[in-house]
């Protein structure tokens, strides 16, 4: 048994963390819940939107770190192991919904609402079908490097890709998403007045 | 607009929504985690993808359509487990902890000795016939769905919920406790079909025609409603078919019945429906201090759940303080020990979460929530006591619900040298 710091698990490093995970402690799993739920969850929800239900994909993912543990060369970098088991969880939930779409030819999305009633939620949602349309890399390496704010090196390694790669599928992305939103007159309107929470 | 704008709206929209937080819901998250390893499932997908050749892409990409597409189209799958099943979708559960796992993560948990009958799967949900014994059920809330479940001559309609269903044939009782969700009972009740609710506890006897109903969350027993006249055939066979004429919604929980507020809906039923932002706003509106200080009973459990349903932690562990300060004693004050133990937790406060769960056991130790009050305290004491502490919790733990969720985990920690 690892012991405890007086702190509690909150004053554990990340290597202790990996040492009481790959030890099979039963507290194992509250430990890396409380330390890392919170931002996998950010991730997903960032990458999906509100329409989505990400519950499934959060225990993939914490399923996948316990499964692949022993995989951590370098125990204290278990911050970014659990960032690249996200972004391959969302890379794969990507395509398993462009397949979903494919089969279904189009018809799972429920209908928008009507301009005059955009809101933010709204909003998001309408932004949120734009980045439906891009492909599971470029969406993935989209959210990685805006919501996420990760470096192109990071994103790049975190996707098993190349750096030039990623900058492309991230333009890529970028164009795409600016030229379908730009020809939503509700949506660039609604953009235009937006100020984030907290902005003069 | 400029290109730059767009984008950097857009972020700002979604990372507003999307605070890198979990609350007390989300905690859930956890539990579910915890059986998931103590059951050593492992994910569903293969992490990443390994693919060689394009043929081979090709094939897996084929593959994976078909696995994706399979359960949205197409009717429902099921597997049992470690039970098995017969000719005709006939469940026997020979263990303690049988399932049936559907193909939409929806699950159905099976004491031993119970008899499930899979009717019939449909692409939005299955029709069961529960012959005898008690199951566990985790309906997955999805569009259309459409599920039931037969036990003797009553019926269960449910679309997306959590509860725990008992028909004892000998007793013709049926025994309903709604943890999430909402369903409708359909069958020889007085007054008609009976629209559940989370938090309700239903008791029926097909026999005599009684029908009771107590909302465990807001404590106060609301009904116990006889049968008014029911008249009784007995066929030739034995069997006994039954109706009963009650007032027609005459059964229905005391959540209902509490105090109505500005918008003339009580705050228990705002909450049962999901309100639960318009519940706080209604007592930001009314001023909190006065809220804590005046409600009802109900009203306060009502703002207590709100608030922990909107994260509004701070809030819900000030109506669960104001619960146990004004109604001591009562069964709402004791279940708010639960709620601030499960507060406490969900803000690191180990030591303070095993304090009220301990407080919950002593005040009720045979409460609704005891089998996960003692589950939890057993998965939280041992950093803050010792190994010996955890064992003694795990030993009670199986001693008193061998077959609970936490079941697993006690046993590991008993075998743990």
């Amino acid at each position: 048994m690892i012991p405890f710091p007086e702190a509690g698990a909150s004053g554990l490093d990340d290597a202790a963390v990996v040492r009481i995970l790959r030890a099979g402690d039963a507290r194992a799993p509250r430990v890396v819940w409380n330390r890392l739920a919170p931002m996998v969850r950010g991730m997903l929800l960032r990458s999906f939107g509100p329409e989505h239900d990400i519950d499934d994909l959060i225990q993939e993912v914490f399923l996948t770190l316990f499964n692949r543990i022993e995989t951590l060369r370098e125990p204290q970098a278990l911050r970014a192991f659990v960032i690249t088991i996200t972004a391959h969880t969302i890379r794969r939930e990507v395509r398993r919904k462009i397949a979903s779409r494919w089969l279904h030819l189009g018809t799972t999305q429920g209908a928008l609402a009507r301009d005059a009633d955009l809101d933010s939620r709204e909003a998001l949602v309408r932004l949120y079908r734009i980045l439906d349309r891009l492909g599971a890399e470029e969406r993935t390496a989209f959210a990685l490097r805006f919501f996420e704010g990760l470096e192109i090196v990071e994103i790049a390694s975190a996707l098993g890709i190349s750096p030039a790669t990623t900058k492309r599928r991230i333009a890529h992305a970028w164009t795409r998403i600016v030229t379908h939103a730009q020809r939503d007159g509700a949506l660039v309107e609604y953009l235009s007045s937006y100020r984030p929470e907290g902005a003069p | 607009m400029k290109p730059q704008e767009i984008i950097e709206r857009f972020v700002d929209l979604a990372r507003e929504a999307s605070e890198d937080r979990i609350d007390s819901t989300g905690q859930a998250g956890l539990y579910r985690l915890e059986r998931a390893l103590s059951r050593s499932t492992r994910p569903s997908r293969a992490f990443g993808y390994r693919v060689g050749g394009a043929a081979l892409a090709a094939a897996l990409g084929l593959t994976a359509l078909v696995l994706v597409q399979f359960p949205r189209d197409r009717a429902l799958t099921f597997e049992v487990t470690p039970s098995c099943v017969r000719d005709g979708g006939y469940v026997v559960s020979k263990a303690a902890d049988g399932q049936v796992r559907f193909s939409d993560h929806s699950d159905v948990g099976m004491d031993r000795g119970t008899r499930l009958r899979v009717s019939s799967v449909e692409v939005h949900g299955a029709h069961l016939m529960l012959e005898a014994g008690t199951l566990h059920a985790s309906i997955r809330p999805r569009p259309k769905a459409r599920w039931s479940i037969d036990a003797g001559p009553y019926v269960v309609h449910v679309t997306g919920t959590e509860f725990d269903l008992t028909w004892k044939v000998e007793l013709q009782t049926l025994d309903l406790r709604l943890r999430s969700g909402s369903v409708t009972v359909e069958g020889p009740l007085a007054g008609g079909d009976v629209h559940m609710i989370a938090g309700d506890h239903l008791v029926a006897n097909a026999g005599d025609g009684s029908l009771s109903i107590v909302d465990e969350r807001h404590a106060t027993p609301s009904q116990d409603v006889p049968s008014a006249s029911p008249k009784v055939d007995t066929a030739p066979s034995g069997a006994a078919t039954m109706t009963a004429s009650a007032p027609a919604g005459g059964a229905r929980s005391a959540s209902a019945a509490a105090m109505a507020h500005s918008s003339g809906v009580a705050w228990a039923t705002r909450v049962a429906r999901g309100s639960f932002q318009a519940v706080i706003d209604d007592a930001q509106r009314q001023g909190i201090d006065r809220v804590l200080t005046e409600a009802s009973q109900a009203d306060l459990a009502a703002l207590a759940d709100a608030a922990r349903y909107a994260h509004s932690q701070d809030l819900a562990r000030r109506a669960l303080g104001a619960q146990r300060a004004r109604f001591p004693g009562s069964v709402l004050a004791r279940d708010a020990a639960f709620f601030l133990g499960g507060l406490a937790e969900s803000g690191g406060d180990d030591a303070g979460s095993v304090e009220w769960y301990e407080t919950y056991l002593r005040e009720s130790p045979d409460g609704a929530y005891a089998s996960q009050a003692l589950g939890r305290k057993m998965m939280l004491v041992e950093p803050i006591r010792g190994t010996d502490a955890a064992r003694t919790a795990a030993a009670e733990y199986l001693r008193r619900f061998g077959d609970g969720p936490y079941a697993p985990n006690a046993r590991k920690l008993l075998q743990t040298q």
